[in-house]
C-alpha cells in the first residue's frame, strides 16, 4: 500500500497530511491504521522515530470525524513535553477541521484545566499524574470522560510502570469500561508488562487485540543510519572532554543533545557551557515549566545549541534537527540508551552518538552493546587538545557555575516538596 | 578587594562625582539616560549587585548573545577592581585624619520610596537643595515586574524601589529629611513630581561604609572560595595531564618491545544495570520493584 487513502482515511486528513508533507506511510502505520479503523485494541511496536504519532492520530481523528461526539480520545503520555508534541501535530492534522484538543498537563493552572475539561473537547492530550489529580478533586466537572471512545497509552513502557501505576488507576476509574472503549498502546521497547498484556485472554464480545511487530520490535533495534561511538573519560576530566567534542571540528556547528542522569549535572553543564560560548539549553524536572516550555522552544528554533537533559527528553521528542547525542552519563537501563540515541536519526537521516564511558560503566556499556547488537567505534580524540583548548577554561567555568548555583539555592524547591509530602504523610 | 574609604582611591572618585554633577547641570535632557545608569552604579559594591540582579534577570530572558556579552562585562569588572586595588597609595597622615574627619562629617538619608519614574539625576538635584552631595544609590524594581508592567502596557520608564543618599555634611541630610519627609515635592504646578511625597529619614550614625562593608565581606568569601577551589582544580589537571605523559611513555615502551610485560590491571566497581525489557536475561531484571499488586491491577483494567 503506498498512500494513505487506500488505508482508508478520508480525504481532508490526506490531505492536512500532505500538507506536512507526509505522503508515504512507514510500516507501522500501514499496518496499524486499518486494524483501528476496523475498531480492535491495538498494542504497536516501532524503532524510534517511526511515525508512532500519525498511527494512532489518523485513525483517531478519521473516526471522530464521522461521529463527533463529546471527549473522543484521551491520549496519555510520560512527559508533559511530549504531550505538547502530541497536542501540536493533533492541532496541525486538525487544522481545517476546527479540531478542539486541549493539553491537561502539570506545572500550569489547574482551574483553567478544569474548565477545559468541563467544555468537553475533542481530544484531550494528557501526563497521568495531573489528569489523577483533577479526576480526584473535581469528579463531577469530569464526567465527560465516562464517554470517551478512545484511550492511547503512548510510551506505553514507561506508563506501565510502578511511578504510574497509582495515577493510572484513578484515570481508569473514571473512563469507560475496557469493553465501551477502543485501547491502543504503542512503544519503542518492549517490557515485561506489555508482554503480559499481549497475552491475556480476549474478552468475550471483543475482537481480538492488534499486535504489530511486538516480538520483532527488539530485533530492529536502532535506525541503520546511526553511528555508535564511545570515547573513554576519567571521570576528573569529563567536562572537559565534552567541551572538547563540542567544539571539535567535526561537531562544531552539529545540534546535539547532551543526556545525564541527574538534573543537578544537567545544570552545572548548562552554566558550563555557558561560560564557554556555547549557546546552550536545558531541560530537568528542576526547572520551572514555564522555563521548561521555554528551552525546548529555543532548542526546536535553533537560538541554542546545545540541550543538556535528564531522561526527561529521552523520549518520543521529535526534533529534526539533531545530528548528535552525546551520554554524559551512560543510562542504567540499556533501553533507555535506546530511546536517548533515537532522538537523532530520525526519519532516515544521519546521526551520531557518543557515550563517554568511564572506568565504572564497563558493564553497563557491555549490556548495551549486547542489547543493540553493534559495537561502539571509539572516537578519535586527543588528549593534546583536550589539554591545550579545554581543560583550564572548563575547571575555571565549572567552579563558577557550582558556586553561582549554590548562592541561588538550587534544588531547594525539591528539598521543600519532599519536606511537604512527608508531612502528609505523617498526618495519614 | 577595592578598600574603601581611607584611600586615595576614594578621593579620586568623590573627585569625580563633583564632576558629574557639574556635567550634569550643564547636560542637557538627551544624555540624562546614561547618567542614570552610571549615577545608580557608583555605589562602589554595587557593581556586583546590579549584575547579581542582572544575572538572574538574564536566566528567565531567552538571550544568548547578551549573557555572553554579560559575562564579558562581568570580566572586566572584575579586572578594572584588580587594577584599582593595585593602585593603591599610602596616604600620609594628615591626609588620613582630613579623610577620617570628612567621613565624621558626612551623613546617610534613607528614601523608602522613590517618586515613579524620577531618576537618580532628578532626586540628586533635588537633594542638592539642601547641601553637598555625595554618593547616591537608588534600587531599580524587580525586573519581572518590570517585564510584566511592559507587556501589559504600562509604562516603559525605569522605576526606582528605595534609595540612600550620603551629604557631606550631617547638618544638610538633617535638613533634608526634615524638609522633604511626608511632604509634597513641590515646585511649579505643572511639574511631573509637584503631587509625589518623600518618604526621607535621616540615618543616625550610620556611614556609606555600613551599606557597602556586607557586601564587600561576602564578595570577599566568594573570591577566596573561588581561589581555593581553583587551586584544587589545577591540581587534578596537573596530575591528568601527568598521567597522559605516563600513558604515552608506555605506549612507546610497548611498541618498541614485541613482548612486553603483562600489563597492570585495575579493577572498578561497576555501576549496575537494570532493566524491564521483555526479552532482557534475568540477572538484569529489576527484582526490587517487581510487578507489584498494583500494576497487576491496572494493567487488567487496560483491555
Amino acid at each position: 500500500m503506498s498512500d494513505f487513502a487506500s488505508l482508508g482515511l478520508p480525504r481532508w486528513l490526506v490531505e492536512s497530511l500532505q500538507a506536512m508533507k507526509i505522503t508515504k506511510p512507514t510500516n507501522i502505520q500501514a499496518a496499524c491504521i486499518p486494524e483501528i479503523l476496523k475498531g480492535r485494541d491495538c498494542i504497536g511496536g516501532a524503532k524510534t522515530g517511526s511515525g508512532k504519532t500519525i498511527a494512532f492520530g489518523a485513525p483517531m481523528l478519521a473516526k471522530w470525524s464521522q461521529d463527533p461526539s463529546g471527549i473522543f480520545g484521551v491520549v496519555l503520555t510520560p512527559t508533559r513535553e511530549l504531550a505538547m508534541q502530541i497536542a501540536d501535530q493533533f492541532a496541525a492534522l486538525g487544522a481545517t477541521v476546527n479540531l478542539k484538543v486541549r493539553l491537561i498537563i502539570g506545572g500550569e493552572s489547574m482551574t483553567d484545566q478544569v474548565a477545559m475539561i468541563k467544555e468537553n473537547p475533542h481530544f484531550i492530550i494528557a501526563t497521568p499524574g495531573r489528569l489523577a489529580h483533577i479526576i480526584m478533586e473535581n469528579e463531577d466537572e469530569c464526567r465527560g470522560l465516562k464517554r470517551v471512545k478512545y484511550l492511547v497509552l503512548d510510551e506505553a513502557d514507561r506508563l506501565l510502570t510502578d511511578s504510574f501505576t497509582d495515577h493510572l488507576q484513578t484515570c481508569f476509574e473514571s473512563l469507560p469500561n475496557p469493553n465501551k472503549r477502543q485501547t491502543l498502546l504503542f512503544t519503542a521497547t518492549v517490557t515485561d508488562s506489555v508482554r503480559a498484556l499481549k497475552d491475556r485472554p480476549v474478552a468475550p464480545g471483543k475482537q481480538p487485540v492488534f499486535l504489530h511487530e511486538l516480538d520483532n520490535v527488539d530485533t530492529v533495534k536502532i535506525p541503520s543510519t546511526l553511528r555508535l561511538l564511545y570515547v573513554l573519560a576519567p571521570v576528573v576530566v569529563k567536562e572537559s572532554m565534552l567541551h572538547n567534542i563540542l567544539i571539535n571540528d567535526d561537531y562544531k556547528e552539529s545540534t546535539a543533545i547532551v543526556f545525564v542522569n541527574r538534573s543537578e549535572t544537567a545544570e552545572i553543564l548548562r552554566r558550563l557551557l555557558r561560560h564557554l560560548e556555547v549557546t546552550t539549553t536545558s531541560l530537568h524536572s528542576e526547572m520551572p515549566q514555564s522555563e521548561r516550555t521555554n528551552s525546548l522552544h529555543r532548542f526546536r528554533a535553533g537560538a541554542a545549541r546545545v540541550l543538556v537533559a535528564t531522561d526527561l527528553a529521552s523520549r518520543g521528542l521529535d526534533i529534526p534537527s539533531v545530528e548528535l547525542v552525546i551520554n554524559f552519563d551512560i543510562p542504567r537501563d540499556p533501553d533507555d540508551y535506546v530511546h536517548r540515541v533515537g532522538r537523532t536519526a530520525r526519519a532516515g537521516r544521519k546521526g551520531d552518538a557518543i557515550s563517554m564511558v568511564t572506568p565504572n560503566d564497563l558493564s553497563r556499556i557491555l549490556a548495551i552493546e549486547d542489547r543493540v547488537g553493534v559495537k561502539m567505534e571509539e572516537l578519535p580524540l586527543s588528549d593534546n587538545k583536550v589539554i591545550k583548548q579545554s581543560l583550564k577554561a572548563v575547571s575555571k567555568a565549572k567552579i563558577e557555575a557550582r558556586m553561582d548555583m549554590e548562592r541561588e539555592g538550587f534544588g531547594e524547591r525539591r528539598k521543600r516538596r519532599k519536606e511537604r509530602e512527608g508531612k502528609t504523610k505523617r498526618r495519614k | 578587594m577595592v578598600k574603601r574609604g581611607l584611600s586615595d582611591n576614594e578621593s579620586e572618585r568623590e573627585q569625580e562625582w563633583r564632576n558629574r554633577d557639574k556635567d550634569e547641570e550643564s547636560s542637557n535632557s538627551s544624555d540624562e539616560n546614561e547618567e542614570d545608569y552610571s549615577d545608580s552604579n557608583d555605589y562602589p559594591g554595587n557593581q556586583n549587585k546590579v549584575i547579581k540582579d542582572r544575572f538572574q534577570a538574564s536566566d528567565s530572558e531567552e538571550d544568548d548573545d547578551y549573557d555572553v556579552e554579560f559575562e564579558k562585562h562581568v570580566q572586566e569588572a572584575r579586572q578594572e577592581m584588580q587594577q584599582s586595588a593595585k593602585k593603591l597609595k599610602q596616604l600620609t597622615p594628615e591626609q588620613l585624619a582630613k579623610e577620617q574627619k570628612k567621613i565624621k562629617r558626612s551623613g546617610v538619608v534613607y528614601l523608602s520610596t522613590i517618586p515613579p519614574y524620577m531618576k537618580p539625576a532628578k532626586l540628586r538635584h533635588v537633594l542638592q537643595r539642601f547641601g553637598k552631595v555625595g554618593r547616591l544609590y537608588l534600587k531599580p524594581e524587580d525586573p519581572k515586574v518590570y517585564k510584566t508592567r511592559v507587556k501589559t502596557g504600562g509604562n516603559k520608564k525605569k522605576k526606582f524601589v528605595e534609595g540612600w543618599c550620603e551629604f557631606e555634611n550631617k547638618k544638610d541630610a538633617k535638613l533634608a529629611a526634615e524638609t522633604l519627609n511626608g511632604n509634597k515635592l513641590g515646585g511649579k504646578k505643572g511639574n511631573f513630581y509637584y503631587d509625589d511625597i518623600m518618604n526621607i529619614k535621616y540615618l543616625k550614625g550610620f556611614k556609606w561604609h555600613d551599606l557597602t562593608e556586607a557586601m564587600n565581606r561576602e564578595i570577599e568569601i566568594r573570591e577566596s572560595k573561588m581561589q581555593s577551589e581553583l587551586s584544587q582544580a589545577h591540581k587534578i589537571n596537573k596530575n591528568f595531564i601527568k598521567n597522559v605523559e605516563t600513558s604515552k611513555m608506555i605506549e612507546n615502551i610497548k611498541k618498541r618491545k614485541k613482548n612486553a610485560e603483562p600489563t597492570v590491571q585495575r579493577v572498578y566497581a561497576q555501576r549496575s544495570v537494570t532493566t524491564n525489557r521483555a526479552g532482557a536475561d534475568e540477572w538484569q531484571k529489576d527484582t526490587k520493584n517487581a510487578e507489584s499488586g498494583k500494576l497487576k491491577k491496572v494493567l487488567e483494567n487496560i483491555f
